[in-house]
């Protein structure tokens, strides 16, 4: 539990989804605080994009329900990043200026000056990255309060990921915005995100602040053994050759004997752990 | 600060949006079809004086020209209404479109009322010119149409504007209960005629009781239907006028004409048909138009409650 008392962004409570053949969401209950930048991690097929849409209000839960913030304006960017293929970028700000009650035309256009995109060539003649940006500048223009990315970096390269990253973060989190991004790219998450959702077959796995679920979890690593010698549940296990590697769950930081040793958990450790977990069997 | 805050996104700013992403398409449109109705009026003007020195019933040709306004309608229900969701679908652009801060719901009224608007103009015109084009048939030495007769029938306005709408609706919701463009124009071509089809042979008929004519057995035979009117039924009937139905009395008789006494002796005393006159032309068209219309509010209505029920993205 968290000592600062912090503002409820969304509260989610008991969230489901299914599809004619699959489930995508299953119960789904967490809260996210105002202001923070979670990141939505989970396999492909996990019930990202679903639990995203169902945020953005395109989708009805068929169970459950979520509250946000009074007021809080809601900006999506679906994984597709779709633009209208026909229309320029400059004509898709027009849209989106008529179709949005707040709209910000100069912070959009000043993001698309700001990655080089041509304004008055059709959509349909950019890249995949460049219509990402475009599609981003609508939403950044929107001026969100709560802000809903699905693999907002997948068509970028390496480079633009860092720089989209870092300035998508200074103009809307900054301005207190909450912003919920799937990925399954964890890598780039780290220093980024303060919050973490972790999804595995439309069930929340995990949730809650990124460093007090990484505090909460070691890492121990010693010769080859059936058992992990710290007390704790042990999320995940792997046996290589010679060397044992156990997640355990513990409270505090446990004193091991050599050869054993406890390493702090990163989030892409955690992230795998937990991941590759569930991949073997039994999420119930 | 350059931040722009309403509080509502209006009907303007809906319309807008919809001409911005479909001024290309009605600008086309628009101008073909413009293009057509002079090129019919000019065309039917020569072609009346070079047909009346032919002596020949060319309004044959004049009445299939005539069905462009059946065409228009077909294409509004294809190009138009079937791709206007379904093709948001197949594109995600659905998720950029109704992700801002307006409704699905809205947004279909906003492209509707527009794209509708449009589609009810140039129908309107369309009706126009091929009624014009009918009237002119007169003058070629052809006394009476059949006003009743498919092409002749839809030559006029209100029938044209009802057709394309209830075309550009089908599509509509075709293309929202599919999200497929290419099916749903297929189901929405085939719907369209479709429905024209059973109008014209099995409904038009019953819009109002006919009118009907008697004859009691006479040596001539008169004609019980005036030519212009559609024929309804027709049949023997017993002294009041009351028709016998559809009874064989094995009278026999040789190509379909049996012999009065035998006729006589079950009890017909003549003949009857039922009518519709060709006075009512206008009427059954407003009817018809009615028809299509109360069909196209109701197919916008499902399109709209498919929309808002957002099960699937």
């Amino acid at each position: 539990m968290t000592a600062v008392v912090e503002t409820a962004g969304i509260a989610v409570r008991g969230l489901g989804k299914g599809y004619r053949s699959s489930v995508a969401l299953r119960d789904c209950t967490f809260d996210l605080p105002a202001g923070r930048v979670a990141a939505l991690v989970g396999a492909n097929g996990a019930g990202k994009t679903t639990l995203l849409t169902v945020l953005s209000g395109l989708l009805r839960p068929d169970a459950g329900e979520f509250t946000l913030r009074p007021g809080e304006r809601v900006a999506f960017v679906a994984q597709e990043k779709p633009v209208y293929k026909h229309l320029t970028p400059r004509v898709v700000l027009q849209l989106a200026a008529r179709l949005n009650l707040v709209w910000d035309q100069a912070r959009a256009q000043a993001w698309l000056e700001r990655f080089d995109i041509p304004l008055d060539r059709r959509c349909g003649q950019l890249s995949g990255g460049q219509r990402t940006q475009v599609a981003l500048a609508v939403a950044i223009g929107s001026r969100p309060t709560l802000l809903l990315l699905d693999e907002p970096l997948a068509d970028l390269d390496p480079l633009a990921r860092t720089e989209v990253m870092r300035d998508l973060l200074s103009e809307v989190a900054d301005s207190g915005a909450t912003v919920v991004m799937s990925t399954h790219i964890v890598t780039e998450l780290s220093g980024v995100v303060d919050h973490l959702l972790l999804l595995a077959h439309g069930t929340l796995l995990a949730d809650g602040d990124l460093d007090e679920l990484l505090a909460a979890h070691v890492m121990v690593v010693g010769p080859r053994a059936q058992e992990s010698p710290v007390r704790g549940e042990v999320l995940w296990d792997k046996h290589l050759d010679g060397q044992s590697l156990f997640l355990v769950r513990t409270p505090t930081t446990p004193v091991v004997s050599a050869p054993w040793v406890v390493r702090p958990v990163s989030l892409e450790d955690y992230v795998l752990a937990l991941l590759s977990a569930t991949r073997k069997g039994d999420v119930a | 600060m350059t931040t722009v805050t309403k509080t509502r996104v209006g009907g303007g700013d809906l319309l807008w949006v919809a001409w911005r992403t479909h001024r290309t398409s009605i600008l086309v449109t628009s101008g073909l079809v413009a293009l057509a109705a002079v090129g019919m009026a000019v065309v039917s003007r020569y072609f009346v004086a070079w047909a009346s020195s032919l002596n020949y019933p060319t309004y044959r040709v004049l009445e299939q020209f005539s069905s462009i306004g059946l065409l228009f309608a077909l294409a509004a229900g294809m190009f138009w209404g079937a791709p206007l969701v379904a093709r948001e679908y197949e594109l995600r652009t659905h998720l950029l479109a109704w992700g801002q801060d307006v409704s699905a719901s809205r947004w279909l009224a906003g492209q509707v009322a527009l794209l509708g608007a449009v589609t009810a103009c140039l129908a309107a015109l369309a009706g126009v010119v091929s009624g014009v084009m009918l009237e002119r048939v007169p003058k070629m030495g052809v006394d009476t149409i059949r006003v009743f007769e498919r092409n002749v029938f839809e030559a006029a306005p209100q029938v044209q504007v009802g057709c394309a709408l209830f075309a550009f609706a089908l599509g509509v919701a075709v293309g929202a209960l599919t999200r497929r463009t290419l099916p749903a124009m297929a189901i929405t071509g085939i719907g369209f005629l479709g429905v024209g089809e059973v109008l014209a042979r099995w409904g038009r008929e019953h819009y109002l009781p006919p009118v009907r004519s008697f004859e009691a057995w006479s040596p001539v035979h008169h004609p019980l239907v005036p030519f212009t009117a559609l024929p309804v039924d027709s049949g023997y009937a017993d002294a009041n006028g009351v028709p016998m139905g559809d009874q064989d009395w094995g009278c026999g008789g040789r190509n379909g004409i049996e012999p009065v006494e035998c006729l006589r002796a079950h009890g017909a005393a003549g003949r009857y048909a039922d009518y519709q006159p060709a006075e009512r032309v206008e009427l059954f068209r407003w009817i018809e138009s009615g028809i299509f219309l109360v069909l196209a509010a109701g197919l916008l209505l499902l399109a709209w409650y498919w929309l808002r029920r957002a099960r699937r993205v």
